[in-house]
């Protein structure tokens, strides 16, 4: 008996080592592949310390017209997010397993993934090409990107939903519609509202970055102004982004509070 | 006697119930019911009685279409509704109503919006897309709050009831049915004793107006009280099948005890 147990925790502590042992060697492999000395981080401080100091002061006179383009990329994101969410209740439905037929969840689980795999930088300039620069590009690049990534979490979020709940409705001779609307959809709205304004506050930092490839908005100023080393005129884009995030943060939180009781 | 559906979803249709020796399996080596049969005629008010467990509520699920017998059929006056197409299907199941044991609200609406759900069935899909139902059918619902005594609280979230309002609510989301049968799991087990007789008292009228009512419960005493026919069942099968009149109390007692 002694001996059996002995045997045991023997066992459970060798296993334990192994895995240690193998997660070190793992990180140890992905750490080898960065190219890491101490003297490249030494080496970098003077630099940092001469980039910091030209960020400072922000270049106030810039502000309004900084201001106009963050109002732009607000709507780019309110636009983008709103649409997005649109396309990704239909399509969660159809892609979650415990209400849609199994060649449908395949089919609609593929498309999300496709469309959740390829970056926002990539779609904005696949849009850039065929539809131009300028915030409509960054747009539908923010459209498929909130599709790919809450069609995700909707599906999820279906997938554990009460469906002794929804045996109710369906027992009573509701159509899919109606059990749709009246048994999963009431259980989704708090899902839908939190993961909205989540993915609103992802996509505003996101929206900057689409500025690279020219779809508008205040990132197309941020990285021009980054291109050409004006660092204090940098310093103030990142500011106004600042004053955006925190403002729509204040704002989301509100929202949320009203919203779901 | 065979029906046409179109007879059965007519308002003043009343049904038959032939549970045709059924078994219901979760896996090849557990069976939950194993050859039940039980006819129910039209109008008869039956109480199923059975320790937890027994199957009874999987034998009233089954009844109410939600679970498929391993094995022969449940039928309405010689229909099974799994040998329907999806329209007739959605027809016959709107004359079954099915009170649940844990009342499967939807926690998030009101009441009103949850007896509403009993007429999903009637409405289009669009009216109850869109919340805009017909005055008729809102009549309806208010009328079935009205009768389990929550018209101060239709506007309440069914979350934030008690189990007791809870339990109310999913019947009168049943009689907003308008069904011909009403299969109730345990329908008075969150009321205290007034409630409970209360609504024992509900579905007596509704059996009094010609519908098959079959009820699970627990209670002896109310199943003495308001049943015709008491159904015992144990280890999923039906051990006895009798008319009141024809059952000691002592017996079934000593059965529970």
């Amino acid at each position: 008996m002694i001996i059996t147990q002995l045997k045991h925790s023997l066992v459970r502590r060798a296993k334990s080592i192994i895995i240690v042992v193998v997660a070190l060697a793992i990180f140890s492999w992905a750490f080898a592949g960065i190219e890491f000395t101490f003297d490249r981080v030494a080496d970098g401080v003077p630099p940092l310390i001469d980039f910091l100091y030209d960020l400072y002061p922000p270049d106030v006179s810039i502000a309004p017209t900084l201001f106009e383009s963050a109002i732009e990329t607000i709507q780019m994101v309110l636009v983008g997010t709103v649409l997005g969410t649109l396309l990704a209740i239909p399509l969660s439905a159809m892609a979650s397993s415990n209400i849609a037929p199994r060649p449908l969840v395949m089919v609609a689980r593929t498309y999300l993934m496709v469309v959740r795999t390829i970056p926002s930088l990539v779609w904005a300039l696949i849009f850039v090409i065929t539809v131009g620069l300028g915030p409509f590009s960054g747009v539908l690049a923010l459209t498929f990107y909130t599709l790919g990534y809450l069609g995700k979490l909707y599906y999820e979020a279906i997938e554990s939903i009460d469906m002794d709940t929804v045996e109710g409705v369906v027992a009573v001779g509701a159509n899919n519609t109606q059990i749709f609307t009246h048994a999963i959809l009431p259980q989704l709205v708090p899902h839908i509202v939190n993961n909205f304004f989540f993915m609103i506050d992802y996509n505003i930092r996101h929206a900057a970055i689409l500025g690279l490839v020219g779809a508008g908005g205040i990132g197309f100023y941020l990285f021009l102004y980054l291109q050409s080393f004006n660092l204090d005129k940098v310093s103030m884009a990142l500011l106004v982004l600042l004053i955006l995030v925190i403002g729509f943060d204040r704002l989301s939180l509100e929202v949320r509070r009203k919203l779901i009781q | 006697m065979a029906s046409s559906i179109s007879e059965i979803v007519d308002n003043n249709s009343r049904l038959d119930i032939w549970v045709d020796n059924i078994s219901v399996k979760t896996s090849p080596n557990r069976s939950i019911l194993s050859n039940i049969s039980l006819e129910m005629k039209r109008g008869e008010i039956i109480a199923i009685l059975g320790q937890s467990g027994a199957g009874k509520s999987t034998l009233l699920r089954t009844m109410a279409g939600l679970t498929k017998p391993s094995k022969n059929r449940v039928l309405f006056n010689n229909i099974d509704l799994f040998s329907l197409n999806k329209k007739d299907k959605l027809l016959l199941r709107r004359k079954i109503g099915y009170v649940p044991q844990q009342f499967k609200l939807i926690k998030q609406l009101s009441v009103f919006e949850n007896v509403m759900i009993g007429r999903m069935g009637y409405l289009g899909t669009i009216s109850s897309i869109l919340r805009r139902y017909p005055e008729n059918d809102k009549k309806i619902v208010l009328d079935c709050i009205s009768k389990v005594e929550l018209t101060d609280r239709q506007e309440t979230v069914a979350k934030r009831l008690s189990g007791g309002e809870q339990q109310r609510v999913a019947i009168a989301r049943c009689l907003a049915q308008q069904p011909s049968v009403i299969l109730a799991d345990e329908p008075m087990a969150s009321l205290d004793v007034s409630l409970a007789e209360d609504i024992l008292e509900i579905l007596n009228s509704e059996n009094k107006k010609g519908k098959t009512v079959v009820f699970v419960i627990h209670d002896i005493e109310m199943a003495f009280r308001y049943a015709k026919r008491i159904v015992l069942v144990r280890d999923g099968q039906i051990i006895s099948d009798r008319p009141c009149k024809e059952v000691d109390y002592n017996t079934i007692k000593a059965f529970f005890s």
